[in-house]
């Protein structure tokens, strides 16, 4: 909630300063029910953890509220010795790195995790509270073993390299075909009223020929 | 780090020591009241962020949809020039057979036997080949109402037209008498000078799977070009008239034949400039429909929700839906 406040005093600054909207930027807002559905299709994940252990990622929640995208994995690790010891896990985190794939154009980002909660756990089929206070104390190692749990979020918004304009020829007017080449860069992420707001600066370096008039 | 993740059931033991160590430590969580005041301080940072917010992010005018690309008219207007004047910058207009300009007329003129009717001639003007640059300057374009209008000035320029004139004359009565008939050709070439024009139009918006589309509907231009003839052109009307008797020559100058042929020419002639040249074009900002899932790529369903344009943005709206798979399989690579 700290973090909130502080992402929300920064917001009120930009948006005084009319930075927090720039009307330059290409504007893509993404609203949590299609994130979360998104990330939903890579579940359950399924994975070997230390060797000796096994965890399982079910179900995902994500939201995108006062400047704070956050995400909640839901699952299970278990001994792999013994499934009668096990934690149900909440593991929370939020997205970042938010960029455009170079190759694809498509926005792209990562849920880093930086806490978990244990819902329940048991040893050796044994539910015991302190169990979970033990869970806990795993702490930021348990979170570096856990990350590849996380599935990678994917935004099925694709921005161009380019526009190529086709040449022409006919009726006493030749024009070659041409490229308008862009450059688009993720300039502001904001998870504002339900969505998760990407910002982006396109520029382009002006329509270059690539060739002479076609016909049509 | 993995290997020393839970390393074991000797690890319990570890950690029971732990939590009871933990439980005498002081409290580093905050305290319900601080929770509390946090609450309320961001709720009250909410409501003044909301306050603040423009009409983009509040998506007043927006569609519905899961997802929302809203693209700022700056870059749509800059997207749209760049592929208006870029193409344009020198490219020749080189128009061939043109026009046929034709004009004829009965000459008459006060004699002393009265007004009489010298004879008729018919002036012919074939413009064979006009050649020109186009030059666009700035286009002005404006959103709203769903579409953009446009209206790009070019300039027509460093033209010049290659033409062939035939003058025919027809004398009649005393005129007819002296002159006879008389005709004759002659190939111009004319510099054409510097035309504006201005392409209107407009681009309308449409959404065409997941992309959007820009489809450029323009008026047909016609360009009305003025001739500025070499003065070889009017030798060529007054060698003809000269090559008459002299009584010939002062009724076809008393007639001011050769003024007439000039006017002909200065009236210049238009040509049709096609505008079919513009292409349809999307807009770099666009919906997927796959989405690459634990390694392979899933099919999205998508429905649009709408398209408007405001005078700050174009949004275009849509729900994205992941198609069913077959079951997937339950393991993950580790």
């Amino acid at each position: 909630m700290e973090r909130q406040v502080a992402a929300l005093k920064d917001a009120i600054k930009d948006a005084r300063q009319g930075t927090l909207f720039p009307a330059d930027a290409v504007a893509i807002a993404v609203s949590e029910e299609t994130v979360q559905a998104t990330l939903s299709e890579a579940l359950p994940i399924e994975q070997t953890v230390a060797d000796r252990f096994r965890a399982r990622i079910e179900r995902v929640v994500v939201s995108f509220r006062a400047m704070q995208g956050s995400v909640r994995l839901e699952g299970r690790i278990w001994a792999l010795a013994e499934p009668g010891t096990f934690a149900d896990l909440v593991l929370l985190g939020g997205i970042q790195d938010l960029e455009i794939d170079k190759e694809t154009g498509v926005l792209k980002a990562e849920i880093v995790l930086d806490g978990w909660e244990p819902i329940r756990a048991a040893a050796m089929g044994a539910e015991v509270e302190w169990i979970k206070d033990l869970v806990r104390l795993l702490g930021a190692r348990g979170l570096v073993a856990l990350r590849d749990l996380a599935p990678p979020v994917r935004i099925p918004v694709g921005i161009e390299h380019g526009i190529d304009l086709p040449g022409f020829s006919g009726g006493g007017v030749t024009i070659p075909s041409g490229r308008l080449p862009l450059d688009a860069r993720v300039s502001k992420v904001l998870p504002l009223s339900g969505r998760l707001w990407a910002l982006i600066n396109v520029t382009t370096s002006g329509w270059q020929r690539t060739g002479e008039g076609a016909g049509r | 780090m993995r290997g020393s993740f839970l390393g074991g059931w000797g690890f319990f033991a570890v950690a029971l020591a732990q939590v009871t160590a933990r439980a005498q430590a002081p409290t580093v969580d905050p305290t319900e009241l601080r929770i509390e005041a946090l609450r309320i301080e961001r709720r009250a940072l909410q409501d003044e962020l909301r306050s603040l917010l423009s009409d983009d992010s509040k998506l007043t005018d927006a569609p519905a949809g899961g997802v929302l690309l809203g693209l700022p008219t700056t870059l749509v207007e800059s997207v749209v020039s760049e592929a208006l004047t870029g193409p344009l910058k020198n490219v020749r207009l080189s128009l061939k057979d043109v026009v046929k300009v034709r004009r004829s007329d009965v000459i008459r003129a006060k004699t002393f036997l009265g007004l009489m009717t010298l004879g008729r001639y018919a002036l012919t003007v074939n413009v064979q080949e006009v050649k020109a640059m186009l030059k666009p300057r700035a286009p002005k374009l404006t959103f709203g109402s769903n579409r953009i209008s446009i209206d790009l000035p070019v300039s027509v320029e460093a033209g010049d037209v290659k033409a062939n004139l035939v003058f025919a004359w027809d004398g009649q009565k005393i005129a007819g008498a002296l002159c006879g008939d008389l005709s004759g050709e002659h190939d111009l070439r004319a510099t054409v000078p510097p035309v504006q024009i201005r392409l209107k139009g407009r681009f309308d918006v449409e959404p065409k799977g997941e992309r959007l589309l820009v489809r450029p509907v323009i008026a047909p231009v016609e360009i009305a070009f003025k001739i500025e003839p070499p003065q070889q052109t009017w030798d060529f009307v007054d060698d003809l008239i000269e090559s008459r008797n002299a009584v010939c020559q002062a009724a076809l100058r008393k007639a001011a034949v050769g003024q007439k042929v000039r006017d002909l020419v200065a009236q210049g002639f238009k040509a049709r400039l096609p505008t079919n040249w513009l292409h349809s074009m999307t807009l770099p900002v666009s919906f997927r429909d796959t989405v690459a899932v634990k390694g392979t790529s899933a099919g999205l369903t998508l429905t649009p929700t709408g398209v408007s344009i405001t005078k700050t943005r174009i949004w275009y709206g849509a729900n994205l839906v992941v198609k069913k798979q077959p079951a997937p399989a339950r393991r993950a690579a580790s």
